[in-house]
């Protein structure tokens, strides 16, 4: 899976920290997303996308 | 309002691991106080309590450690992706303890005499057992992290 979470975040200028404050998770949890190494649940994709103004279709690309 | 719950479970959850380790370091240092008193050696024996004590303490320092980094800067200390690495850990931990635990049972005579004992007493076999299973959670905890980073 390769996601665009980060190419969003730098667009809205937030640091993974800002992000992980307003989706409410651990810096760490960002970082994996980021790189697409972990599996977010829906609601975690559903806020992530929320809080960078996007869809969740433009943040995960499935491979 | 979630968040608020969230949080204060969070701080219930910092507080109980603080309790446990406050709770291991006391029972290493009345160990270490009867074992001085008696006039014995704190290093006394492969199985000593005290291995089990650093092993425990070895274990939980880091995770409180990063668990207050998050706290002040107010983020979350368990997320979903923690939950599932802990989930996931403690259960294949778990199948792999039990039949640890039936290896000491079956092996007992060949443990015992690996030891360099006659048999493998109670209290032995216990503290092999606790240690075993905390090495065993330790090492399957790091594998299923680093199997989640190397996806």
């Amino acid at each position: 899976m390769k996601t665009r979470i980060k190419e969003y975040r730098l667009k809205r200028k937030l640091t993974q920290e800002e992000l992980a404050r307003k989706v409410g998770v651990r810096r760490e949890t960002i970082i994996y997303l980021e790189q697409g190494k972990y599996n977010p649940s829906l609601k975690l994709a559903y806020d992530t996308a929320k809080a960078l103004g996007a869809k969740i279709d433009d943040l995960f690309i499935m491979e | 309002m979630a968040r608020n719950k969230s949080k204060s479970s969070d701080k219930l959850g910092l507080g109980l691991k603080i309790f446990v380790t406050v709770l291991v370091l006391a029972t290493a240092v009345v160990y270490i106080w009867s074992v001085l008193n008696n006039g014995g050696n704190i290093i006394a024996g492969l199985f000593s309590p005290l291995l089990i004590i650093i092993l425990v303490l070895v274990l939980m320092t880091p995770m409180i450690i990063s668990m207050v980094k998050d706290m002040k800067h107010e983020l979350p200390i368990q997320d979903e992706m923690s939950k599932e690495l802990m989930t996931k850990s403690s259960s294949i931990a778990f199948f792999i303890s039990i039949y640890y635990l039936l290896a000491i049972a079956v092996f007992e005579d060949r443990i015992s005499s690996l030891l360099g004992m006659t048999e493998l007493i109670a209290r032995h076999a216990v503290e092999l057992g606790i240690m075993g299973m905390a090495i065993i959670f330790a090492v399957t905890y790091f594998i299923v992290r680093l199997r989640m980073s190397k996806k």
